[in-house]
């Protein structure tokens, strides 16, 4: 049962195909992508998004085994969004939006997460991780921009000034294949970093996790929900998740003294599953249909630009699954890559892109360790002296709310890059709650205006491949029509005008803010131009600015 | 209960919880509940407020 494919998702094996190389072609690629797990594919799809041809390398001949990483964020569905896939992502997911905390047999925290009716997305949503990873592999083979070859193992990499040879090892034999620039989205185990002799540094944790995915029929709500210390399994934890299709992913901490394969093992697993769903009332006929072994790791390598090869996702850190910053934060590698890459290869930006890349994806996998570290002492005390604080802090919690802000799970938030080198000025005048420089945008339901029309919408509608310059309609200072003066130059930005009533819009596209709040959240204000990445990252705020601090801003931004 | 642990902010107990459990890592498992009286003793000291360390006693007690 482990390690193997789960029988809930029918499984297609993708024939190895001879590439143009093996019968002499000698052309260097723009990208090579090495990987096709989750974070590979979208660094494909974001690539081709922004104009880039891709060939992405994979071992396998299908997608992986399992749940994995089960729970995907609303920053990644956004990014899916404009790459490709996210709607069919979204619309086959689990949606949740809270979650309960149990100490024995007493609920001791609720997690209620903000949402509303209007929104695109959930906070978070549950998803296999074959189930998701099949919806990107389905985006890239019908993208001619892509080629994907299964059964294709890197064996040999060299970085010259100019490019990276690989060698690659087929079923028929290997070949040479060069590119300008490769991705290392390889995971956990990444032979490139080891070929680069490039070192994990951080912290391990000893705790360890069988996670199972079983098949239970039950209307029970989706929802996360969390017991420690349950009288199922004592001195334990688990965590329970809805995923599509009737399949629950059951995760519980092993005991110390537990060994983990004799655990694994049905004969144990089943009961311990069964005491579990006992006790929390589920009474419906249920199956195991896959499981594994977890251990939580904070680490990562220095540095994730290494010339001309950049690592992504599992390759570059590992994040423990507590908060979902793991396959989140290698989504949204890739995103940030990809753009910063095409950049430097269209020569719209410079080469110093992938720097900025490098130094915003570890400021954020730094603070992915920092939140990730505090959920794994609760999730897997580090020892003695955790476990019984620990503990301590889930009893008082029954009767004490102030100390229940310690059990929040810590779920991921999407990583503003406010010490980028990409960003320019911020001139408006701050106040509470205004978007700093470097946040990404947030996408409540507006009404747009595009083509003459106007129409139901969500804000990140309106940013696609390029930059946007939002400016407030009608602003005298003359910013408004000098986004289009630097448009007209060939500069890649659009304008975007905010305006609070529909009547008021001239040609272009418009977002209607009837309330102001939209504004205010910007930093919008009259005489203010706000300047947006193509990643939805907000990257300067100037005051009646002329042509040649827009171009400043932009050159800032473009590095 | 009342006292300066309600307006602690969740930074604020993150960072007490985290000295908490790594002195009592310190002190190891054998003498952890030596270690925890004499704690209690010399925080109860520092409070010096016997209406307020005996409040504290009673909310440890529960749920215990």
């Amino acid at each position: 049962m482990t390690q193997e494919n789960p029988p809930y998702f029918e499984y297609t094996h993708y024939p190895f195909v001879r590439p143009p190389e093996m019968s002499g072609q000698r052309e260097t690629r723009p990208v090579v992508i090495v990987g096709a797990g989750p974070v590979g594919l979208t660094a494909a799809l974001s690539l081709a998004h922004f104009g880039i041809e891709t060939i992405v390398l994979e071992i396998r001949d299908c997608v992986s085994d399992g749940s994995r990483a089960t729970c995907i964020s609303r920053r990644s569905l956004e990014i899916l969004d404009h790459v490709g896939p996210g709607p069919a992502i979204t619309a086959k997911g689990i949606w949740w939006y809270s979650g309960s905390t149990f100490f024995r047999d007493k609920k001791v925290f609720s997690l209620e997460m903000a949402h509303s009716n209007t929104d695109k997305h959930p906070p978070f949503l549950n998803m296999q991780q074959c189930v998701f990873e099949q919806f990107l592999v389905d985006a890239c083979l019908a993208n001619e921009r892509i080629d994907l070859r299964w059964l294709s193992k890197v064996i040999d990499l060299t970085q010259h000034d100019e490019a990276v040879a690989l060698e690659v090892e087929t079923p028929e034999g290997t070949y040479p294949l060069e590119a300008q620039y490769v991705a290392a989205a390889d995971g956990a185990h990444s032979g490139i970093r080891q070929k680069l002799g490039l070192r994990f540094e951080g912290t391990s944790y000893e705790g360890r996790y069988l996670i199972t995915d079983i098949e239970l029929e039950t209307d029970t709500p989706a929802e996360r929900r969390v017991w420690f210390d349950p009288p199922s399994n004592p001195r334990s934890t688990i965590i329970m998740h809805c995923q599509p299709d009737n399949i629950w992913r059951f995760d519980c901490q092993l005991r110390p003294e537990e060994d983990e394969q004799a655990e694994l093992d049905p004969e144990r697993l089943i009961p311990r599953v069964q005491r579990h769903l006992d006790d929390i009332g589920e009474t419906g006929a249920w199956q195991p249909v896959w499981s594994s072994l977890y251990k939580a790791h904070c680490l990562t390598i220095e540095s994730y630009r290494h010339n001309r090869v950049c690592f992504i996702g599992d390759a570059a850190h590992l994040v423990p699954i507590f908060g979902v910053r793991g396959l989140n934060s290698g989504v949204e590698d890739a995103f940030n890559l990809g753009w910063k890459l095409a950049y430097a290869l269209r020569g719209i930006g410079s080469e110093k892109l992938l720097d900025s890349f490098d130094t915003e994806r570890v400021a954020a996998t730094h603070e992915n360790h920092r939140q990730a570290t505090k959920s794994t002492w609760f999730m897997t005390p580090p020892g003695q002296g955790f476990t019984l604080m620990r503990d301590a802090v889930l009893s008082l919690a029954i009767s004490q709310p102030w100390v229940r802000g310690l059990i929040n799970p810590r779920q991921a938030a999407p990583f503003a890059y406010t010490d980028s080198a990409l960003n320019g000025r911020d001139q408006a005048e701050p106040t509470d709650g205004m978007l700093p420089l470097g946040g990404v945008l947030p996408n409540p339901m507006v009404r747009l205006k595009a083509n003459g029309a106007w129409t139901d919408g969500h804000l990140l509608d309106v940013t696609g491949a390029g930059f946007v310059g939002l400016v407030k309609e009608g602003d005298p200072s003359g910013a408004d029509e000098n986004v289009g003066a630097i448009a007209d130059e060939g500069l890649p930005v659009r304008r975007v005008a905010l305006v609070s009533d529909e009547s008021g819009a001239s040609d272009g596209t418009a977002v209607c803010d009837p309330t102001g709040a939209l504004g205010e959240l910007l930093g919008v204000s009259s005489g203010i131009l706000v300047l947006i990445r193509p990643d939805d990252h907000i990257c300067a705020r100037l005051v009646r600015p002329d042509l040649s601090a827009l171009r400043n801003a932009l050159d800032t931004a473009l590095g | 209960m009342s006292g300066k642990l309600n307006e602690a902010d969740t930074e604020t107990l993150e960072v007490l919880f985290r000295m908490l459990s790594q002195a009592i890592e310190e002190a190891g498992a054998d003498k952890e509940r030596l270690y925890l009286a004499k704690l209690s003793m010399v925080m109860a000291s520092h409070i010096g407020d016997v209406d307020v360390v005996r409040e504290a006693t009673t909310v440890a007690l529960q749920d215990l």
